[in-house]
């Protein structure tokens, strides 16, 4: 097949939209990390039928991996814990003075589905309680049509209340069943950036390259400083035209609402953000993000056919640009909501469905692999350290936590009397647990820094929550398994069997304003 | 504040990888049992696994105290030990004492599970209807004679034992035999760990035994000339082996986990385990 387009594969959702050899190929990496992992835990039950010694060994090999791998990380949370601290400390705009700043433009869009006034109502106040110009900042409310009038009127309530105050406000309307499109954020927004390109840049003249896009949640609840500080790091970044920027995401708007079951996997998402704050040649964009504009528009915004678009359109700019593109952490936090439902199973339920989600961000290993196919102007170190850093880290995601919490002590129940009269046998869940054990001090680091980074505890909250908040953490073998490696393989098998995933929205039960958080 | 630097990172990942691939032999030459001797270097050491039926039980090992059991606690593994014999003994207030002695081979374990048997058993007459005797059980009538029937079938020869295992009577002899020729033997089929037998002698003297069941973890079994006894299905000295009810001529049956004795006309059960 003849391309005119150099970068015609750039919005390749799937398999399906392509031709001949290119969907074979592309068919079999969406197929890869299913392959990989269950072959994995498949090898391991076999081993330990087979050559359960070999299976032991793996096993103890694997936990004393997991204790290095836990304190190698531990240290990177920690640094990225007291740069964030000092980050949250400094006055930005002070540090802002010498640049040129004012020429900065922000456009920040908020797709709005079926939450409520109060949830869009308090990210938008956050925004003018920020310590930057709003007459910089123009708001892009992104309302699903689908939705129905009822939440398209709260985008005009919000409009009329706050809008004056920004330097041009926006409701966009995103229509229902547009061709090419999967219904999901990523579709919205990018109506919503189109819409904002004719109906503010163009209009008002603003030169694209002066604009930064802020694709928030529309949860997402700014710190005061986070203008500053994103615009003092698009104005001395290496490379501003190349480079995205990532906030770390928290999720502190309802913590405290929160059953222990959510605010543990909350933590743990925040954690492994901070943790890849400080290893940016691993980090991808993620949830709410900043992207240059010009870029953006460049590389025909966000994909509208994927559910992962928030870590797509960093590989979209990575493939367009050549491998040329980078994330540059901003180590200063924005606040989301926890996933909350009204009951303990539902909110089991939602996490299950939002980390199913987000673990399917697997099918960006077939867009990569592909993209790079397809691209030689990527350098080849670039493409191998992507690819592997992907690949590994879906791998890694699903497999880890199964080896050692389950599948790991199959040589004990499968292993036959000859491996069970051994010592090995006898010593491998000592040993082995003696590893993770020590492992597990890490949560206590962890349990530490979340109480840090906790908001000041609302009134109707007794001591005992802060002791729930320590508590919680024992959960986290638990949880590493039922919502991180299980709806992992769910994502990948889904991809395997060519049973694609379709967006799943988070739903946003949070009742009071976002305040606290901020 | 600077990001982690390169640099740095790079130190604390080669550092960490580099004990990683020191800490993985040792720590697999350990599992493994190896134990480092001044003057001997490297020795292969083995180890025992005992697990006592219940709690309060002192387990020691050549008359050192290893442990009590507990609720909790069943399980009492020694290691870092060099080859050779060890005798184990577990007492219990109640219990007859229990000792083993097993043989430990390099990289293996030798287990065993101790047989904790009362020291007062007491065969209590079983009577249905009423009565004052302090020494008889009444019990519904029902029941009483569903016991007296299940004196009625005749008493099987071979008997399903524990996992691949029969007990059989063979010529008034009673053995218990791996069935299952490829299964493994368990560790009482092992004088040493590496050194089984496909059968364990019960009883083979001159008396003739006619019955033969799995019961409390041993084995009970009745003679024509002997009566009622229970005794361990172990080939490691020294097995434990207990008159019942000695009573020449007495037979039994196993009902719904209880020892039922028939001597004549009259019915007993065997209290105290």
């Amino acid at each position: 097949m003849e391309h005119n387009d150099p970068y015609w594969y750039l919005h390749v959702g799937r398999a399906s939209d392509l031709t001949g050899r290119d969907r074979v190929y592309y068919r079999l990496f969406e197929m890869l990390p299913a392959i990989l992992s269950l072959s994995t835990l498949a090898l391991f039950a076999a081993l330990s039928f087979l050559r359960p010694v070999w299976a032991a060994y793996l096993t103890i090999a694997f936990s004393i991996y997991w204790l290095f791998k836990t304190i190698y990380l531990s240290v990177h949370l920690r640094h990225n814990y007291k740069r964030m601290r000092h980050n949250m400390g400094l006055d930005w705009n002070v540090r802002l003075k010498d640049l040129r700043y004012k020429d900065v433009v922000h456009l920040i869009i908020f797709p709005l589905y079926l939450e409520d006034y109060e949830v869009v109502a308090g990210s938008v106040r956050a925004l003018l309680r920020a310590a930057w110009n709003p007459k910089t900042i123009a708001v892009v409310v992104s309302v699903e049509a689908r939705a129905g009038e009822g939440q398209r009127a709260i985008a005009e309530r919000i409009l009329k209340e706050f809008g004056p105050q920004f330097l041009d406000f926006q409701v966009v309307v995103h229509p229902a069943n547009r061709v090419g499109e999967i219904i999901g954020k990523g579709s919205n927004i990018s109506y919503a950036a189109e819409e904002a390109r004719t109906r503010i840049l163009d209009a008002r003249g603003i030169p694209y390259e002066r604009v930064l896009v802020s694709a928030f949640d529309v949860d997402t609840v700014v710190y005061t400083q986070y203008f500053a500080c994103l615009t003092w790091h698009f104005l001395t970044a290496e490379n501003p035209a190349r480079s995205s920027f990532q906030p770390v995401p928290l999720y502190n708007n309802n913590i405290w609402q929160a059953p222990m079951l959510s605010r543990v996997m909350a933590y743990s998402s925040s954690f492994w953000q901070m943790i890849q704050q400080e290893r940016p040649e691993k980090l991808a964009t993620f949830s709410s993000h900043a992207v240059p504009f010009k870029q953006l528009h460049e590389a025909g915004y966000w994909q509208r056919n994927v559910v992962s678009e928030d870590s797509r359109i960093f590989w979209n700019l990575f493939v367009r640009y050549d491998g040329d593109y980078s994330v540059v952490p901003l180590a200063y936090p924005v606040s989301m909501d926890a996933n909350v439902a009204p009951t303990l199973l539902g909110t089991a339920r939602n996490i299950y469905r939002q980390h199913r989600r987000w673990t399917y961000g697997a099918e960006n290993i077939a867009y990569i692999l592909f993209a790079f196919m397809k691209n030689p102007r990527i350098p080849f170190y670039k493409k191998f350290r992507a690819a592997f850093v992907q690949i590994e880290g879906f791998w890694s995601l699903v497999t880890h936590p199964l080896i050692l919490f389950a599948v790991g002590w199959l040589p004990l129940l499968v292993g036959g009397r000859a491996f069970n009269a051994t010592v090995l046998s006898y010593n491998l869940p000592l040993v082995a647990k003696s590893f993770l054990a020590a492992a597990m001090f890490g949560l206590i680091l962890s349990a530490a820094l979340a109480m840090q980074l906790l908001p000041a505890r609302p009134r109707e909250y007794g001591r005992f929550r802060n002791f729930q908040l320590m508590l919680q953490w024992v959960l986290v073998p638990l949880m590493m398994v039922v919502f991180s490696s299980i709806p992992g393989l769910d994502a990948q098998i889904r991809l395997l069997f060519g049973r694609y995933l379709g967006f799943w929205v988070t739903p946003k039960t949070r009742q009071a304003s976002a305040k606290a958080a901020a | 504040m600077q990001p982690l630097s390169k640099n740095k990172r790079r130190v604390y990942l080669v550092g960490f990888v580099v004990l990683f691939f020191l800490c993985v032999p040792v720590v697999l030459l350990f599992a493994n049992g190896f134990r480092f001797e001044g003057g001997a270097g490297f020795v292969k050491t083995g180890g025992i696994y005992i697990s006592v039926p219940y709690a309060d039980a002192v387990v020691s090992m050549n008359g050192e105290e290893v442990g009590t059991s507990g609720l909790l606690k069943r399980g009492f593994y020694i290691d870092d030990l060099t080859p050779g014999s060890y005798v184990i003994g577990v007492t219990r207030g109640g219990s007859r004492p229990w000792y083993r002695t097993l043989v430990v081979e390099q990289t293996l374990v030798s287990d065993a599970r101790a047989l904790l048997i009362p020291e007062e058993i007491e065969a209590i007459l079983l009577a249905y209807g009423t009565s004052t005797a302090s020494s008889t059980r009444v019990i519904p009538r029902a029941g009483y004679n569903e016991y007296l029937a299940a004196f009625k079938l005749p008493a099987a020869t071979t008997t399903p034992g524990f996992s691949g295992e029969s007990i059989i009577i063979e010529q008034g002899n009673i053995f218990v035999r791996l069935t299952d020729e490829d299964a493994l033997p368990s560790s009482n089929f092992c004088g040493r760990p590496s050194f089984c037998v496909s059968e364990i002698p019960i009883e083979q003297g001159k008396q003739t035994a006619v019955n033969a069941a799995p019961f409390k973890g041993g084995i009970v079994y009745a003679t024509e000339e002997g009566g009622i006894f229970l005794a361990e299905a172990d080939i490691r000295p020294t097995a434990v082996s207990v008159a019942l009810y000695p009573r020449r001529g007495s037979e039994f049956r196993i009902i719904g986990g209880k020892l039922i004795v028939k001597d004549g006309k009259d019915l007993y059960e065997i209290a105290g385990f």
